[in-house]
C-alpha cells in the first residue's frame, strides 16, 4: 500500500508541483489548503507524514502542528516543515512544536523534502 | 585555487591549536565561497546533504543548516570574502560535523560590529553543539560543530 502524504499548503501553484513530485514516488497525496482543514484532515486521515507550511489561513503551521502532537491520535505522525522562512528564530520554534524537519523552500526544498521522506521510511 | 585553500585550512588549524585543541581530519573538506544569497542557497544545500552522508538525524540536519544560513547571511551584506569549509573532524573527546566560516575584514568593516547586531548568538548557541568565534588579525573565524552519534564516530 502506498504511503500516504498529507500537504498543507494554501498555495495551489506549489501545492501542485509538490504533490506531482511527491506522486513520481509512488506516494499518495492529500492536500489541504488551510490550518483549520489540515488539522482536520490529519485526524481524519492519519497520514504516514504532514507535511505543513508556515504561514497559512485560519491557522499557522507551528499552531497546527502544536496540536497534532498534543492530540494522542496523531502525536506519532511524523510533521515536516516546509516553509520560506529560513532564519534561526523560525526554525526554531517550528522545532520545538514538535515538527521533526525544518526545510527551507528554496530551489532544492523538493529534493531535501524526498531525501527526508526517505530517511522517515515513507518512501 | 589548492593553494588558497591551503592557506584557508592552516589557518582553521591554526586558530584551534591556538585555544588548545590538538586536531585532525579524515574527510576531505568543501571549500564555498559566499557572495549573494544565492550562494548561501547552495551552501545550505551542501551542508544538507554533507550531514545527511554522515547520518545527521532531521532535526540535527535543520537546525546546522539553519545555523549557517544565518552566520552567511549577517556578513555578506558588508564585505564579499566569505569562506565556508565543510568537513568531518576528529578530535578529543568526540568527532563532529564542523563547518567554519572565515570572512576576511576590507576597510571599515567590524566583525565585532557584525557579531553584536546583525546576527543572534543565542540562537546560534541553540542550533548547534559547539559555536566559537576566533576574531584574528583582520579575519573573523567562526565555527559551528555538531556531534557525531558514537556509531557514526566509529566509522
Amino acid at each position: 500500500m502506498a504511503a500516504r502524504v498529507l500537504l498543507v499548503e494554501d498555495s495551489r501553484t506549489q501545492a501542485m508541483r509538490m504533490q506531482l513530485e511527491l506522486r513520481r514516488y509512488g506516494l499518495e497525496v492529500a492536500v489541504a489548503e488551510t490550518g483549520r482543514r489540515g488539522l482536520e484532515e490529519a485526524r481524519s486521515l492519519l497520514p504516514d507524514v504532514v507535511v505543513l507550511d508556515v504561514d497559512l489561513p485560519e491557522l499557522d503551521g507551528y499552531s497546527v502542528c502544536r496540536m497534532l502532537k498534543d492530540d494522542p491520535s496523531t502525536a506519532h505522525i511524523p510533521v515536516v516543515i516546509l516553509t520560506h522562512h529560513d532564519d534561526a528564530q523560525n526554525a526554531l520554534e517550528g522545532l520545538q512544536t514538535g515538527a521533526i524537519d525544518y526545510i527551507p523552500k528554496d530551489a532544492f526544498a523538493e529534493q531535501n523534502l524526498v531525501a527526508s521522506l526517505r530517511q522517515l521510511g515513507v518512501l | 585555487m589548492p593553494h588558497l585553500d591551503c592557506l584557508r585550512r592552516a589557518h582553521i588549524h591554526q586558530a584551534y591549536s591556538a585555544m588548545g585543541y590538538r586536531m585532525y581530519t579524515t574527510t576531505e573538506p568543501r571549500h564555498i565561497a559566499v557572495r549573494s544569497e544565492l550562494d548561501i542557497v547552495t551552501l545550505r544545500h551542501t551542508v544538507r546533504q554533507f550531514a545527511r552522508g554522515i547520518g545527521l538525524d532531521l532535526p540535527r540536519q535543520a537546525k546546522i543548516t539553519v545555523a549557517i544560513s544565518a552566520v552567511a547571511r549577517a556578513f555578506i551584506g558588508d564585505h564579499n570574502h566569505i569562506v565556508f569549509t565543510v568537513q568531518v573532524v576528529h578530535r578529543l573527546p568526540r568527532s563532529a560535523l564542523e563547518i567554519s566560516c572565515i570572512a576576511s575584514c576590507t576597510g571599515s568593516f567590524s566583525h565585532t560590529r557584525v557579531l553584536e547586531s546583525q546576527l543572534n548568538i543565542q540562537d546560534i548557541h541553540l542550533l548547534v553543539d559547539e559555536f566559537t568565534t576566533v576574531l584574528k588579525d583582520n579575519a573573523a573565524t567562526l565555527t559551528m560543530r555538531m556531534w557525531l552519534a558514537a556509531s557514526v564516530d566509529e566509522h
